[in-house]
């Protein structure tokens, strides 16, 4: 077993020494190898030298839609009749009066002084009433004399300064202002007062809901608000405190943000200017040329009083403003004085005074006034307040409920002909995606057109400072639909718009990221006039061919 | 992709990755105990992509409509294949009389790393990748059938050697680095002539290894492999042998060897976060519906992340296994007796699961001398249809040495389709 084991032994050791030799020995003859290894793989993997790179192009659906009548001008504002016509019916409020323009509730500040009211010193207990002094303040309200007033908002504001050298329990108590029939009352906690320096304590009370009866404390006064200002020494002092007639408390009050929902009084008798103002029509500026020719187009002005007053008015101007012009509506009622009677109401509920002027071909100028296809109406007015004075002895009312306003209606039967009527716009385009790698491509637009009217469509790129470049449309008609001798829609046609982008234009889209587009409008059989009908629609599908570059670093 | 050096193991055949070295060493080298070798392989090939084109897949450059438009006028409407690959290798052979206290018997160690990249993909495949669905509107594009595998390993192997019986057999331990596996038996895309929609029909089936870390010391999967070469002499009788000294009709001569060898074939279980799934189903896209053109926010119509959710199914994260791309081969090698003889050679392999049709090959062998000899092949099959080959080696009593390559025409010239180059050194002691 020794020997076998001796044996085993010197074979490992020289097998050891033989492995050693024969590892070196093959180093040695594979260094050339190995450097050629090396060699080549430096050779292979440093060999490219730029990134492979293809073009390919693809096609895909991108979106679709239908666009009805509905969808172009808002639902709310069509009127469907039994025929399938639609009608457009656009109501708009163009003046709104303003509580301000009746009269005004500015912040107001109310301080008094409270005195001591006994001669020398006079050691008191705690829980002695030391002041309490009942006080009328005036309201500075400007323009009108006001009985009554009830707020929406609005806050009093505290500040009580006290010079007592002991706790006092102060408050302040408005008889004349209650809530759900509680009256107003703040009591404030005062620390004691070294008799130098003053503790002060202030703070804010919401006024929101509060009545006040502005008559005074006899009932004759108007603007008049009746307070109560009480100081105590606080029941819970451990001892009693020495006060003399040198020792004051002064309390100053302000109304801020002062919002009346509610009032009655004389409201005056200001004259409230209207200047020359205008509101838009929205999509109406969108249009840029051509002519549009209407049937029976009526506008109806309304001004609504809700205020319990008497007022005269006089519109002195009601203008149709476009890009071409303005054409200044020519009807009995402008310029004319206006007598706007005065509501009635029963409690707060208020049955309103509403005056009512048509507008239509045959009692105005309306046809042209509207075909001159205004983005926006301008007018100016004024109104004369209680022109024959306080008539109804402090009896106006105001409630923030019933306004007085001024609205204009129109309705527009969606029969007309439309003579190269162009729509411009600019579309915002952001596209947060890397797009380097797009390379142009093809927009193709499928239109399946139930319109009686058709449609040519140019798209233009805008630069940096806004160059317009040539339109990128290759195909830019939608046809009408098709029509029988009475202009009604019998099928629809189908058109294929196509916008092609190079690489350049694509990047100049991108970086610019707005697009111009210009639709120009024709109806079917020129002059006649089509009528639009509840189940016209256009059927949308755009797809998109892109040419994507490949990277393959 | 990145095409690495490879090394041969001298005595391999010609055409695979195969790496025995019995004719040499029992006849040779037989009193030789240790011998060691290195090897390397390296190609790329793919049926109707010449090497204009894979040089700048590969390499660079732009790959212009010209170039696209001529690859796809080769390409087979289906069954077009390709394979990238790479394998190299140290083996050591204790072939002392040791193992088992008998002479007969040796035994050796390998470590390799292989990596394949291999594919079977149709023509419209190809034109949806490099040119895209455009031009075919109102068409189909089959994009399948078409298969797609990727696999890297490293194995260790074990292998028993009989001197006399000259087999050699073994198992070896596999390291699984990285594998994908894409099997789409179908795969069509529809684009409606009004573009009004996209069609896609798939029936397709996908594994991949944790992709998150593929480098060479991820450590993904684990498997075996069986490796066997087996060589047979084939000799003949003496009528015809020109012997010297050997009486007419009395003694047999040897012709050569034919060689039988499975090398890797086992399987590897993928464990580490792998992801698969199975997909048969039709989508379609129409596009993004405007509810209301006027009063919509357009920008960023399509969200991508909520697209791609749609189309790809939940995954998932079981582990799977995977056959590795096993080789059998058989070859005649034949014995060069004389100096300035030739003999024939031929063979044949497959490889399994690598997406290559079979390869059958002859040719003949050259003995220059004592030392050098070569062999000049014709080929049929693999990854391309016909390639002519050429193998030098060099043997001496401590050295051997092999350089070949199964593409001349794609080594040398920019119009052939591959390239292919192997090499091996092997060293006695």
């Amino acid at each position: 077993m020794i020997n076998t084991a001796t044996n085993h032994s010197k074979h490992a050791v020289a097998s050891l020494i033989a492995l050693r030799r024969f590892i070196l020995s093959i180093f040695g003859r594979m260094k050339k190898l190995i450097y050629f290894l090396l060699a080549l793989s430096i050779h292979f993997t440093s060999c490219k030298k730029e990134p492979t790179t293809w073009n390919s192009e693809y096609a895909a659906p991108l979106v679709y839609t239908t666009l009805d009548i509905g969808d172009m001008i808002n639902d709310s504002n069509l009127v469907v009749n039994s025929d399938s016509t639609i009608n457009l019916f656009i109501e708009r409020e163009i003046y709104r009066l303003k509580i301000d323009s009746l009269f005004s509730t500015p912040d107001t500040t109310i301080s008094e002084i409270y005195k001591v009211p006994i001669p020398g010193t006079l050691s008191v207990s705690p829980g002695f009433t030391f002041i309490s002094e009942a006080e009328e303040s005036t309201f500075n309200i400007a323009g009108a004399e006001l009985k009554y007033i009830s707020l929406k908002g609005g806050q009093l504001n505290y500040e009580i300064i006290s010079y007592v050298t002991g706790p006092t329990i102060d408050s302040i108590i408005i008889p004349s202002a209650t809530k759900l029939g509680a009256t107003f009352s703040a009591v404030i906690n005062l620390p004691l007062s070294d008799g130098i320096s003053p503790a002060i304590v202030a703070g804010s009370v919401d006024l929101t809901g509060y009545e006040m009866d502005l008559t005074g404390s006899d009932g004759l006064k108007y603007n008049t608000l009746v307070s109560k200002v009480s100081a105590t020494i606080d029941p819970s002092a451990s001892s009693p405190v020495d006060i003399s007639n040198s020792d004051s408390i002064r309390v100053n009050v302000s109304f801020e943000n002062i919002e009346p929902e509610k009032a009655i009084g004389y409201f005056g008798s200001e004259s409230v200017e209207v200047p020359l103002d205008s509101t838009m029509i929205p999509f109406m500026e969108k249009i840029i040329d051509g002519t549009l020719d209407l049937d029976q187009v009526d506008l109806n002005l309304s001004i609504t009083n809700g205020i319990g007053v008497d007022i005269q008015s006089n519109i002195s101007e009601l203008s149709s403003i476009s890009g071409s012009g303005s054409v200044a509506m020519s009807h009995s009622s402008i310029g004319t004085p206006i007598n706007l009677s005065r509501p009635s109401r029963i409690g707060w509920v208020i049955n309103s005074s509403i005056y009512t002027a048509t507008y239509n071909s045959s009692t105005s100028n309306l046809e042209a006034f509207i075909e001159n296809l205004p983005n926006k109406i301008s007018y100016a007015a004024q109104f004369q307040i209680n022109p024959f004075g306080d008539v109804n002895s402090h009896g106006d009312f105001f409630s923030s409920e019933y306004p007085l306003k001024a609205n204009i209606s129109l309705d527009v039967p969606l029969c007309f002909a439309a003579n190269n009527l162009t729509l411009q716009d600019t579309i915002r385009i952001e596209i947060d995606q890397d797009t380097s790698r797009m390379k142009g491509g093809t927009l193709l637009i499928d239109a399946v057109n139930s319109f009686p009217f058709g449609a040519e469509l140019q798209v233009y790129l805008l630069n940096e400072v806004s160059g317009i470049t040539d339109s990128i449309v290759t195909q830019p008609f939608i046809a009408p639909a098709v029509v029988n001798a009475l202009n009604e829609v019998t099928s629809p046609s189908s058109s294929q718009v196509s916008l092609v982008l190079d690489t350049d234009q694509m990047h100049q889209l991108i970086q610019s990221g707005m697009l111009l587009t210009k639709v120009i409008f024709n109806t079917t059989n020129l002059p006649n006039m089509i009528k639009v009908k509840d189940w016209h629609k256009i059927d949308l599908r755009v797809g998109a061919t892109i040419t994507y570059q490949h990277i393959v670093n | 992709m990145k095409v690495l050096a490879a090394t041969i193991l001298i005595f391999a055949s010609i055409c695979g990755f195969s790496q025995s070295l019995f004719h040499e060493i029992l006849e040779e080298a037989d009193n030789r105990p240790l011998i060691i070798s290195a090897h390397a392989d390296v190609f790329y090939q793919g049926q109707g992509l010449p090497n204009k084109f894979i040089n700048k897949f590969l390499y660079g450059g732009h790959i212009d409509n010209d170039l696209k438009d001529e690859v796809e006028n080769q390409l087979k409407t289906e069954d077009n294949r390709f394979g990238v690959g790479f394998r190299t290798g140290v083996k050591i052979y204790d072939l002392s009389d040791s193992l088992f206290k008998n002479g007969n018997w040796g035994f050796a160690v390998a470590l390799e790393h292989q990596q394949l990249l291999t594919s079977s993909f149709s023509k419209d495949l190809f034109h949806a990748a490099f040119v895209g669905n455009a031009d075919r509107i109102g068409q189909d594009l089959n994009m399948g059938p078409s298969y797609f595998n990727s696999i890297q390993f490293q194995t260790l192997e074990f292998n028993f050697v009989h001197k006399q019986k000259q087999c050699e057999f073994g198992l070896a331990i596999v390291k699984g680095q990285s594998h994908m596996e894409l099997a789409a038996d179908k795969m069509k895309l529809n684009t409606a002539g009004d573009l009004s929609e996209i069609t896609l029909i798939t029936d397709l089936s996908f594994f991949r290894s944790d992709s998150s870390n593929a480098r060479l010391s991820a450590f993904n999967g684990i498997g075996a492999a069986l490796n066997l070469v087996y060589f047979i002499p084939i000799t003949t009788s003496g009528s015809r042998a020109s012997l010297e000294g050997a009486e007419k009709g009395d003694v047999k001569s040897t012709l050569g060897k034919l060689k039988l060898e499975i090398d890797n074939f086992g399987l590897v279980s993928w464990m580490t976060t792998p992801t698969s799934y199975d997909l048969d189903t039709t989508f379609s896209y129409k596009g993004y519906e405007i509810q209301n053109l006027f009063n919509q926010d357009l920008s960023n119509l399509i969200d991508q992340d909520a697209l791609i959710d749609s189309v790809q199914p939940t995954p998932s994260s079981r582990s799977y296994r995977s056959l590795l791309p096993a080789v059998f081969s058989i070859s005649f090698i034949p014995g060069l007796q004389k100096s300035n003889s030739i003999t024939g050679l031929a063979g044949a392999s497959y490889q399994i699961n690598a997406n290559s049709k079979p390869i059958v090959y002859g040719g003949v062998s050259y003995k220059l001398n004592d030392r050098i000899s070569s062999s000049l092949i014709g080929i049929v099959g693999g990854y391309g249809t016909i390639n002519a080959g050429l193998q030098l080696r060099y043997n001496s009593s401590n050295v051997s040495a092999i350089i070949s390559s199964n593409n001349l025409i794609g080594l040398a010239t920019k119009n052939g389709y591959g390239k292919h180059l192997n090499f091996g050194v092997l060293c006695r002691f």
